[in-house]
């Protein structure tokens, strides 16, 4: 009988520092087999670090933080990297093409998001050096396809978007960061029938169906893993309608677990929606995340050989 | 001065937190005890601590909950989660703590005893008083019957049970609702109840309150000179207005900061649902404005007031009935009743009660969200069954833990409510248990930088040198004076006897058989709840 396989799961970090050195921290503490993270990697906002008159300053969360020395630098620094969000030195030149500038903008910020997934590798490749721990990464909706290649390129991080991969020596995972249409029409936002057309195309390769996970970004629809507060997309960017909710999940999704009924499928995407379904014999998770606030909202998963054992929210 | 540059956000997704520190902070002034329980006990510190100066206690009071603020502030800072309480004392000293004070007492004793003091000090101080107040205005006989049975035990287990069912269809609606309702209703009428009632006291004065003490006495109790002889009776029982005492101003001070002004904090089971709840500034702020409120807004005008309108001598002769019930009355001298007899229209009396009339109400609204997060908590960590922690599909919030919560009201209702003569008993038992909490988070807070040093290190607070030690040691202080005080001062004393004690160590007890139990059968299932206690470095 196969050794049960301890899987942590975590999900859209969006950029925050914090969040993702405690994922590392947590797969020895929780002694973890294996960690995935969900996708969605990628932080929300740049915050312009501003010279003039040899004074530098930067507004983050409501704050404006002037910045007289180097310590204080690596403090302001360090507060904004553990939110997701993105320092960048600029000139009041650059600050104002941001707003004007859309190719600027969006450039600087890929090679901000680029940059952020090139440390979090070189970290884990220093951390995770010789403890046996393997770590698989997927995109989200909301990151670039050109962090494919970033993540391709790592030798700490397994790339498994898009591929069917065998984790812990015995069960199969396939793993997709895209979604269905999103109304803020996300880098990797597709309809339903494309979205289940590639999970369909990875879950026909999968020799056993039974102990199989599916590691799939986006939650099934109607379920206890998609809530959220729907939106007013008259607005750009759209509102939440205070006290109306929404199902944000997938159709698409939703059925290729009813079909194929792997043993777990782990999913992310909606913040708020921790929390766990069943659909047939699959166990459904989402753990939830609070990157934000630098909490590391995750998921301890023990499989057994053809089914979950047990699992355990966790956050700290 | 450099030019300051906004964040530039992209067009993205993302919404988890419902509340702002707007909304927070009038959460915080929501627990506005002094309208619906520090008025309402008035005779007893007037007659227990004589001399005192509830001015000067208010301010000190004030200034030592500053160290409350700093402590939650900071642990809001380090660990903004759903649970508050239940998580800093289980991560900085031991679960087993954290499940005592916080589960065990707080959530199956002392919130839901205190809550149901609460609705029914808002019975006796709203409801009752103006149904039999406006009765008596307009010579109304089915009114004054009405404000009798509010003030019975039917009527307070009546007046709790509608209470607590709104409380949780609000609650069920979801935080956001929670919050727009304190806003938009209970604030205002707070604030309208405020502003009446000061200016119904400021307007009155002495001689004019005898006269219509003495004319609502006839008609309530059926005697003459009621003024008279309530004056007479605490005279010759030796008991005068008495002289300044500092040493009475004091213990009034440290009660006001460890059972009202402290409260301000107690947002903190929801951290997890407040928008920058991990900024300590903000944060910090956002208690000292609630502190301010409740100090220079709901306690000091309204006292000033009540000196002002009814004078020191009736105030210490009613506060000698309230106590000894000499001589006979057929109402009780409450804050409440006294400041409606200084007016006789009946529309002013409605804008003076309602206030408290809300505020028992928005209670229990708050107080099923603090215990439903705590249960919640507790789920997540394993401690406690899933289903506490998972959300309901049609209404998103934790729908199993709130009725359990509201159960756990209903049941301590019944209890308090028809036992009329052991009321006192109640109170004792939710004082006693009351700085519990405070107690624990304190003692977190004095260990933390030691059993969390990677989190303590890496938080922005651990810049402010000292300040979560010494917000701790002053919390921990006071909060073992009370504990102290209640049993060696006699002024202050709280006698619990062998069946208070019994019931607060049989609850704690049940706690630790449940705490060891579920861990075991969680154990079997392959889940260790321990690692759910561990706080992950963040460096």
């Amino acid at each position: 009988m196969a050794k049960p396989v301890r899987i942590l799961f975590v999900t859209d970090l969006h950029g925050s520092r914090r969040a993702f050195l405690k994922f590392l921290n947590a797969l020895k503490l929780y002694k973890a087999d294996v960690g995935i993270i969900g996708g969605d990697l990628t932080g929300k906002v740049v915050v312009p670090v501003v010279k003039s008159n040899g004074i530098a300053t930067a507004e983050f969360n409501g704050q404006v933080h002037t910045i007289d020395s180097d310590a204080k630098r690596q403090e302001v620094w360090k507060a904004i990297e553990d939110c997701g969000y993105y320092p960048v030195d600029l000139s009041e030149e650059e600050v104002a093409k941001l707003g004007t500038d859309l190719e600027y903008s969006t450039s600087l910020f890929h090679d901000a998001t680029a940059e952020r997934l090139k440390e979090w590798s070189r970290i884990a490749k220093e951390r995770l050096a010789g403890i046996g721990i393997d770590v698989y990464v997927t995109g989200g909706n909301d990151d670039y396809l050109e962090l494919d290649e970033v993540l391709a390129a790592s030798e700490s991080l397994i790339f498994a978007e898009d591929k069917v991969q065998m984790i812990g020596g015995t069960h199969e995972m396939i793993s997709s960061g895209y979604t269905n249409i999103t109304p803020w029409k996300c880098p990797r936002d597709i309809t339903e029938d494309e979205l289940y057309s590639k999970i369909d195309s990875m879950a026909q390769k999968v020799q056993n169906r039974e102990s199989a996970i599916f590691n799939l970004h986006c939650p099934p629809i109607d379920t206890m893993l998609d809530r959220c507060t729907k939106l007013d997309t008259s607005f750009d960017p759209p509102k939440p309608i205070a006290g109306v909710d929404a199902a944000g999940g997938s159709t698409a999704v939703k059925k290729a677990i009813e079909t194929y009924q792997p043993a777990l499928s782990l999913h992310g995407h909606i913040h708020e929606s921790r929390g766990v379904d069943r659909i047939g014999r699959t166990v459904c998770l989402n753990p939830g995340s609070e990157y934000s606030e630098g909490i590391l909202r995750s998921v301890l998963v023990t499989m057994g050989e053809k089914k979950v054992d047990s699992f355990q929210f966790l956050s700290g | 001065m450099a030019e300051i540059h906004g964040a530039f956000a992209r067009k993205t997704s993302g919404v988890v937190r419902d509340v702002s520190l707007r909304d927070a902070f009038i959460f915080g002034i929501s627990l506005a005890i002094p309208f619906a329980a520090n008025f309402f006990l008035f005779p007893l510190y007037e007659f227990l601590l004589p001399g005192a100066d509830w001015t000067t206690a208010v301010i000190i009071g004030f200034a030592l909950s500053f160290a409350a603020y700093a402590l939650y502030a900071s642990f809001g800072s380090m660990m903004p989660r759903s649970g508050g309480d239940y998580v800093f004392q289980s991560r900085g000293v031991h679960p087993i703590l954290s499940f005592l004070s916080v589960i065990s007492l707080d959530v199956f004793l002392q919130a839901p005893v205190f809550l149901v003091i609460l609705m029914l000090s808002s019975a006796e101080l709203g409801f009752s008083p103006f149904l039999t107040m406006a009765g008596a205005a307009t010579g109304n006989t089915w009114l004054i019957s009405a404000g009798t049975w509010a003030g019975s035990p039917w009527g307070l287990f009546t007046i709790a049970v509608i209470f607590v069912l709104l409380a949780l269809a609000a609650n069920v609606a979801g935080l956001k609702w929670v919050g727009r309702s304190q806003r938009y209703i209970l604030f205002p009428i707070i604030i309208i109840s405020g502003v009446v009632i000061t200016a119904l006291l400021f307007s009155s004065t002495p001689s004019s309150f005898e006269t219509n003490f003495n004319n609502y006495g006839l008609i309530l109790n059926g005697t003459a000179n009621t003024y008279g002889n309530l004056i007479n009776a605490a005279t010759s029982a030796g008991f005068t207005a008495p002289a300044f005492s500092w040493l009475h101003t004091i213990y009034l001070a440290i009660i006001i900061a460890t059972s009202f002004l402290f409260w301000t904090v107690w947002t903190a089971p929801f951290f997890g649902e407040i928008k920058g709840a991990n900024n300590f500034r903000n944060l910090f702020l956002t208690f000292v404005a609630g502190g301010a409120f409740q100090a220079f807004f709901l306690m000091i005008p309204e006292l000033a007031g009540f000196q002002h309108g009814l004078g020191s001598s009736f105030l210490s002769a009613a506060a000698f009935q309230g106590i000894t019930f000499t001589p006979t009355l057929s109402f009780y001298p409450s804050f409440g009743i006294l400041t409606l007899m200084t007016t006789n229209n009946v529309i002013v009396m409605f804008l003076a009660s309602v206030g408290f009339m809300v505020a028992g109400y928005f209670m229990a609204q708050l107080f099923l969200t603090n215990m439903s997060r705590y249960l919640l908590a507790g789920s997540i960590d394993g401690a406690l069954p899933l289903s506490l922690s998972s959300p309901s599909r049609r209404f998103k919030t934790p729908l199993t833990a709130l009725v359990l919560s509201s159960i756990v009201v209903l049941v301590w209702a019944a209890i308090v409510d028809f036992t009329p003569t052991q009321i006192a008993f109640w109170t004792d038992v939710a004082v006693w248990t009351g700085p519990v909490i405070f107690f624990g988070t304190s003692l977190s807070g004095i260990l933390f930088q030691w059993t969390n040093p990677s989190i303590y290190k890496n938080s922005l607070i651990a810049k402010y040198k000292g300040l979560l030690l010494i917000a701790s040691l002053i919390v921990f202080a006071l909060v073992m004076f009370v504990f102290v005080g209640y049993v060696i001062i006699p002024e202050l004393e709280v006698s619990l006897g062998y069946n208070g004690l019994g019931i607060i160590f049989g609850v704690a007890l049940a706690g630790l058989l449940w705490y060891f139990g579920f861990k075991w059968y969680q154990k079997k299932r392959g889940i260790d709840i321990g690692l759910a206690y561990k706080e992950i470095p963040p460096e």
